[in-house]
C-alpha cells in the first residue's frame, strides 16, 4: 500500500495548526447562551455527519467514526486515526448591539481498531467535548453608600467545558445484527470569572475565578438492525439504529480564587474559598436513526434525538431555566465512486442536511430553538486517507425579552487514516 | 530546486499559510466592552456597597531601641531630647609613618531641632567598645565603658543657617593612632562619640552616606611624614556612623505617640470580623487627630508618617506602607488609606497596623506626632476607620 506521506504529514499539520489556536490562544468567544447549563452542548459525531444534518446514526461504514453510535463501528476493517476541528464564527446581536466572535476547538480524536472483522468487533477508544463555554460580557452599576457613590463595571467571563472519553466495542453476531457499547467518563472544568472595577482606579476592585470540576462516568449502548429485507425487498437497503445513554451523575468541586487591588491590577491580596462538593447529572438521552441506501451512489439518513433535562441537576438542583431538547436531522450522501482508477473529482463524497433542534436553553420561559443548514464533502488524501469537511449555517434565539439572536457559521474539518495494523481473521493461525 | 527540495517548500507553504489563515481568522474575533456587550439571558447577579466607620478596640504606643545608621546623625540636647553621634574612620586612611601636628572634624549641619538662638555643645571622646552602625543603639552606649572620660574636642557654637559647617579640633595622639592601625578591629580604631555637653539645641549633620563628599564629616590632617619630614595636609570622608537618641516623656493618658530617632511607634487594632470572606474593600480611611505640635520650635516639618500592616502578634511589619498626610497644610486631622489593610485582615490574620515615622526621617531626625487615642475623653477626636465595602454574589 503507498501511502502519501508528504500530504498526510501536510493535512495533519494543517490539523495540528487549527488547533493549536484553540489551545495557544485562549480568546475569542461564542455565544453568550453558554452561560446556562453546562454550556453550549457537543454531539459527537463525526465530520460526515455533520454534514448530513447531523443525522446518519444508522449508517455503518469501513471509513467513517460515529462516536455516538457504537454500534456502526462493526464495518471498520483497519486501524484508523481520526482527528478533527471545528471553526465557530458567531454574528450575536441583542436589541442594541452585535458582535462577532470566533473561536476554533477540538472537534474530536478517536482510534479504532479492528479486532475481528468476520464478526464486526471493532474497538474504539476516543476524545471529544461534551459542552464548551466561552463567553465574555460586562455590566455597569453603581454601588450607593450613605457616604459615597461606587461606580463600577463588572466583566462576566466564562470559559471551559466537559469533555467525553469513550472506550467501546461492537459486535454483529449476525448480518443484520450489530451491537455495541461504550464506557463514557466526563471530566473537565467550567471556569467563571467576575472581574469588579470600580471606575475610581484609588478604589479597591477584584476578580474572582470560580472553577467547577466535574467527573463522572456512564455508558452509551446502541443496536444496528440491517433485516428488512424479511419484510419486503423494497426495504432491504434500509438500516435502523438505537442509541441510548443513561443518565450520568458526576460528582462536581466547586472552588472560588479571589485575588484584590487598586487600579486593575488585583495582585495585592488573595483568597480562596473552601472546595464545595456536590453534584451535577447529565441526563439520560437516545438517538433513532433511520438509513436508506438508493441507488448505487445516494444515502438518505434521518435522526432524531433527544435528552431529558428535566431530569438533569446543576448543583444538586434542577436548573429552572433549562428544558428537553431534542433535534430532528435529515440528510444526503453522495457516494464516491469506489474504483481507485476513478478521477479524484469523481471520489469525493457529496453530502447535504438540514437540522431543527429546541435546546435545553429556556431563559426567562423562553425557549431558544435552533436550525442549522449543512453541506459536506470527503475527499481522498492517499489510498486510505481521507480529508473531510462540513460546513453548516445556522440561526437561534429571538431579540425579544432581553434575549440574543446567534446566526452561526461553523466549519469542522478532520482527517481520517487507517492502515491495515492487528488485524486478525479467522483462519489466521 | 530538487523534487525533494520542492516538496518541503510546498509543505512549509502550506503549514505557514494555514496558520497565518488561522490567526487572522482568530483576530476577527471582537472583544466586548462596556459600550458593546451584549446583553446576559440570565439574571447577573448585582453588587451591593455598604460603609461603615469603626473606632480601634485596642492602641499603644511602643517605645523601641533601633539602629538609626540614616542619612543624618543628630547629637544635641533639649526639650527633653539626647542625640549622641558616633563617627569611625576605617583602616583605607591607615599612615603608619606620621606625626600628625593638626586635625580638626568638619559637620555639615542641615537640621536643628530647637530656636535658631540656642547653643549646640558637644564633646568628643574616644570609643573603648568595638561597634556596627547597623546594630548599635541606644542600649549599646549604656555598656560600661563604652568611651573614656576624657575629651578629644569640643564644639559649642549656634545653628542658624539652613546649613552650614561647623568644625573643631581633635587630639592629634588620638588621630595619629587612628592613621597608623592597620586594624579596624583594633581598640585605636573604633572612632569617637558626639557628646552633648549642655541644654540646648539638637543639631544634625550629613552621614558619610550624603551624595556629596564635601558634605560628609571630613577629618583634615595636617602632619610631618617622620621618614623625611615632609608636610602634608590630607582629608578623610569615608568612614561609618550612627547616632543614638533618647526622649524620656511622661505619654499623656488617651494619646498615641509616633516618635522618630528613638524611636516610639505606635499600634492600633479594629474589629473587622464583619466582613466576610470575598467582601471587596473599596476604601478605608483612617482619620487621626493630632495634638498642638510642640512648643520646642523646629525646622523640620513633621509632616508625614506611615502605616504597616502588622503580620504577626511582635509587631512585625510588611514592607508595604501607606503614607498619612494632613488634610490641608495647617490642619491637624491626617487621614490615610488602609484598604490593603482592611482587605488582608479579611484574607488572614488580623495583627492590627503599626505607625511610625517614614524610614527617611525616622532614623534621621526626632520628627514627633502625638495623637489621640481610643482612650481620649473625646470621643470625637478617637482614630476612626471609615470602610467602604462592596460585595458580589459568588457563584450562578
Amino acid at each position: 500500500m503507498k501511502t502519501n506521506t508528504l500530504a498526510l504529514r501536510t493535512v495533519f499539520a494543517l490539523l495540528v495548526l487549527l488547533s493549536m489556536p484553540s489551545i495557544l490562544i485562549a480568546g475569542g468567544g461564542s455565544s453568550m447562551y453558554s452561560i446556562m447549563g453546562l454550556g453550549d452542548l457537543r454531539e459527537p459525531v463525526s465530520v460526515r455527519n455533520i454534514g448530513m444534518g447531523y443525522a446518519g446514526s444508522a449508517l455503518a461504514s469501513g471509513q467513517y467514526l460515529n462516536l455516538q453510535s457504537p454500534a456502526t463501528w462493526g464495518l471498520i476493517n483497519t486501524t484508523r486515526l481520526e482527528a478533527g476541528v471545528m471553526y465557530e464564527g458567531l454574528s450575536s446581536s441583542d436589541a442594541t448591539n452585535s458582535r462577532y466572535l470566533a473561536q476554533f476547538t477540538l472537534q474530536n480524536a478517536t482510534l479504532s481498531i479492528p479486532v475481528s472483522t468476520d464478526h464486526g468487533i471493532v474497538i474504539v477508544g476516543g476524545f471529544s467535548p461534551y459542552s464548551t463555554v466561552n463567553y465574555d460580557t460586562y455590566t455597569t452599576g453603581s454601588g450607593v453608600t450613605s457616604s459615597d457613590t461606587v461606580d463600577y463595571s463588572m466583566r462576566y467571563k466564562g470559559s471551559g467545558g466537559i469533555n467525553t472519553a469513550r472506550l467501546g466495542c461492537s459486535w454483529s453476531p449476525t448480518s443484520w445484527l450489530s451491537i455495541g457499547g461504550a464506557y463514557v467518563y466526563y471530566f473537565g472544568y467550567i471556569d467563571y470569572v467576575r472581574t469588579y472595577q470600580p471606575v475610581n482606579t484609588e478604589y479597591g476592585g477584584a476578580e474572582f475565578t470560580q472553577t467547577t470540576t466535574y467527573r463522572g462516568m456512564t455508558g452509551s449502548f446502541g443496536i444496528l438492525f440491517s433485516g428488512f429485507a424479511g419484510l419486503s425487498e423494497a426495504l432491504a437497503p434500509m438500516t435502523f439504529a438505537a442509541t441510548v445513554t443513561p443518565r450520568a451523575v458526576l460528582t462536581s468541586s466547586r472552588q472560588t480564587r479571589m485575588a484584590f487591588g487598586t487600579g486593575g491590577t488585583y495582585t495585592s491580596e488573595y483568597d480562596t474559598t473552601v472546595a464545595h462538593a456536590n453534584q451535577a447529572a447529565i441526563p439520560l438521552n437516545y438517538t433513532l436513526g433511520l438509513a436508506y441506501t438508493a441507488g448505487e451512489r445516494y444515502l438518505l439518513a434521518a435522526d432524531f434525538k433527544a435528552q431529558d433535562w428535566y431530569h438533569g441537576e446543576l448543583d444538586g438542583v434542577m436548573p429552572s431555566n433549562l428544558r428537553n431538547t431534542w433535534r430532528i436531522g435529515a440528510g444526503v450522501e453522495r457516494l464516491p465512486e469506489r474504483s481507485s482508477s476513478a478521477a479524484w473529482k469523481q471520489r469525493i463524497a457529496l453530502r447535504a442536511g438540514f437540522s431543527y433542534s429546541p435546546t435545553y436553553y429556556k431563559p426567562y420561559s423562553t425557549g431558544i430553538n435552533e436550525w442549522t443548514a449543512t453541506a459536506g464533502a470527503s475527499m481522498p488524501v492517499s489510498s486510505d486517507a481521507r480529508l473531510h469537511v462540513a460546513v453548516e449555517y445556522g440561526g437561534r434565539g429571538v431579540i425579544e425579552n432581553g434575549l440574543i439572536r446567534d446566526r452561526f457559521f461553523r466549519v469542522s474539518l478532520s482527517v481520517s487514516y487507517g492502515e491495515p495494523w492487528f488485524i486478525f481473521n479467522g483462519d489466521e493461525e | 530546486m530538487t523534487d525533494a527540495m520542492r516538496r518541503h517548500v510546498q509543505t512549509l507553504f502550506v503549514i505557514v499559510t494555514t496558520a497565518a489563515l488561522s490567526f487572522t481568522v482568530m483576530s476577527c474575533s471582537q472583544d466586548p466592552t462596556e459600550k458593546n456587550a451584549l446583553a446576559s439571558p440570565v439574571t447577573l447577579p448585582a453588587t451591593l456597597s455598604r460603609d461603615t466607620t469603626i473606632y480601634a478596640t485596642a492602641d499603644s504606643t511602643l517605645k523601641l531601641r533601633k539602629a538609626m545608621n540614616g542619612s543624618l546623625d543628630l547629637v544635641g540636647m533639649g526639650g527633653g531630647y539626647t542625640a549622641i553621634a558616633a563617627i569611625r574612620f576605617p583602616n583605607s586612611s591607615y599612615r603608619d609613618t606620621i606625626n600628625v601636628l593638626g586635625a580638626t572634624l568638619r559637620l555639615h549641619v542641615v537640621y536643628r531641632l530647637g530656636p535658631s538662638t540656642g547653643t549646640l555643645s558637644f564633646a568628643a571622646y574616644k570609643i573603648l567598645l568595638d561597634w556596627d552602625a547597623s546594630t548599635a543603639t541606644w542600649d549599646t552606649l549604656q555598656a560600661s565603658g563604652y568611651y573614656s572620660a576624657t575629651p578629644l574636642g569640643t564644639f559649642s557654637g549656634t545653628i542658624s543657617a539652613d546649613s552650614q559647617y561647623i568644625e573643631f579640633s581633635l587630639d592629634t595622639t588620638t588621630v595619629r593612632k587612628w592613621l597608623q592601625t592597620p586594624d579596624d578591629d583594633d581598640l585605636d580604631r573604633f572612632g569617637i562619640v558626639l557628646y552633648p555637653t549642655s541644654e540646648g539645641v539638637v543639631g544634625g549633620f550629613d552621614s558619610f552616606d550624603a551624595d556629596s563628599s564635601d558634605w560628609r564629616p571630613t577629618l583634615t590632617v595636617f602632619a610631618e611624614d617622620v621618614a623625611d619630614g615632609t608636610l602634608d595636609t590630607t582629608t578623610y570622608y569615608s568612614g561609618y556612623d550612627t547616632f543614638f537618641g533618647n526622649l524620656d516623656m511622661t505619654q499623656e493618658a488617651g494619646t498615641m505617640v509616633i516618635q522618630a530617632g528613638v524611636p516610639y511607634r505606635g499600634w492600633m487594632k479594629f474589629d473587622v470580623s464583619f466582613l466576610k470572606q470575598g467582601d471587596i474593600v473599596n476604601s478605608a480611611t483612617l482619620t487621626m487627630y493630632r495634638q498642638t505640635p510642640r512648643e520646642f520650635n523646629t525646622r523640620t516639618v513633621d509632616t508625614a508618617f506611615v502605616a504597616h500592616l502588622c503580620t504577626s502578634g511582635d509587631t512585625s511589619y510588611s514592607y508595604t506602607y501607606t503614607t498619612f498626610t494632613p488634610v490641608s497644610d495647617t490642619s491637624l486631622t491626617f487621614t490615610g488609606d488602609l484598604r490593603h489593610c482592611v482587605q488582608k485582615w479579611i484574607t488572614g490574620s488580623n495583627y492590627g497596623v503599626l505607625l511610625r515615622a517614614p524610614s527617611a526621617t525616622e532614623y534621621s531626625t526626632f520628627d514627633q506626632f502625638i495623637f489621640y487615642s481610643n482612650e481620649v475623653s473625646a470621643a470625637a477626636l478617637r482614630p476612626s476607620l471609615h470602610i467602604v465595602y462592596s460585595t458580589v454574589k459568588l457563584g450562578e
